[in-house]
């Protein structure tokens, strides 16, 4: 059991990939418990895990959601000339 | 004679196209690259193969649509091409983070964030910070953030575009997000 319990702990580094794997896929039942018991002992994984989820959250809205989008509007005349000039 | 005429009238219609959508282009790039005169040049590009791809666009779209389709592809093709540039091996920047068993270095671990989320994505100063942070990013960890996150794209599309596996992928985000984590605790939560 105790030698079990060794092949199934993983690294804080492991463990990160991990939550990453979880969003774009399915993890297999032995990535699930390896990662699950990880957590279980491991603060800050724990907070790694949340802070994981609320980035990929952030990033999604940082374009789609237009309060986030709601940067200042610049000209930019310099460029229109640029532009003009080369075509 | 007769294409002399054209050939005016396209450049007309050019003009008013530049000074009409070339401010709103530029501001589109600037979300989405790391420095203003990259944005600039995708934008002058965009025009040039606008400009030379004319009779493809007939009026069949609006052209702000037209243009900013081209945009799109000159911004990803950037993307593309900054993953053939050599770049620090993945483990020499995983070893800032995790020592040699793979945890967490003490000066690096993460604490909880005290956040109110709804607030945090209603900020427009925590979203300048984020900005920042994701212009801090190395390209090639910019690339697949800006592909997976803000083009929505699908992993199988990704991976193609880039030529790189799944496997590859998810390891890139993954240091991605624990280096703009790193950066976003540093300038925002800590403050």
């Amino acid at each position: 059991m105790k030698r079990l319990m060794r092949k199934m702990m993983i690294s804080c580094q492991v463990a990160g990939e991990l939550v990453t794997k979880r969003s774009f896929r399915k993890l297999s039942l032995r990535e699930r418990i390896m990662l699950r018991l990880h957590l279980k002992v491991c603060g800050a994984c724990q907070a790694y895990e949340k802070q994981s989820i609320l980035l990929d959250k952030i990033l999604y809205s940082k374009l789609n959601d237009k309060k986030l989008s709601d940067i200042p509007y610049s000209t930019n005349e310099e460029l229109k000339k640029r532009i003009i000039s080369s075509l | 004679m007769e294409d002399q005429k054209v050939a005016s009238e396209k450049s007309i219609l050019f003009r008013t196209w530049v000074e009409e959508y070339s401010d709103m282009m530029y501001n589109w790039a600037m979300q989405r690259l790391s420095s203003k005169e990259l944005a600039e040049d995708l934008v002058q590009d965009t025009f040039v193969a606008a400009f030379n791809s004319f009779e493809k666009f007939e009026g069949k779209s609006n052209p702000k649509t037209w243009l900013i389709a081209i945009l799109k592809n000159k911004i990803t093709d950037h993307y593309r091409n900054s993953f053939k540039k050599p770049v620090v091996s993945g483990s020499e920047f995983m070893d800032v983070f995790f020592d040699e068993n793979g945890s967490w270095k003490a000066n690096q671990r993460p604490s909880g964030w005290n956040t109110d989320e709804g607030h945090l994505l209603d900020n427009p100063e925590f979203s300048e910070v984020l900005g920042q942070c994701m212009k801090h990013l190395p390209e090639h960890y910019a690339a697949t953030l800006h592909l997976r996150f803000l083009e929505e794209k699908k992993t199988a599309d990704i991976c193609q575009e880039l030529n790189i596996t799944e496997s590859n992928l998810w390891q890139k985000i993954h240091r991605a997000k624990i280096q703009l984590r790193k950066c976003l605790e540093e300038y925002w939560f800590k403050k």
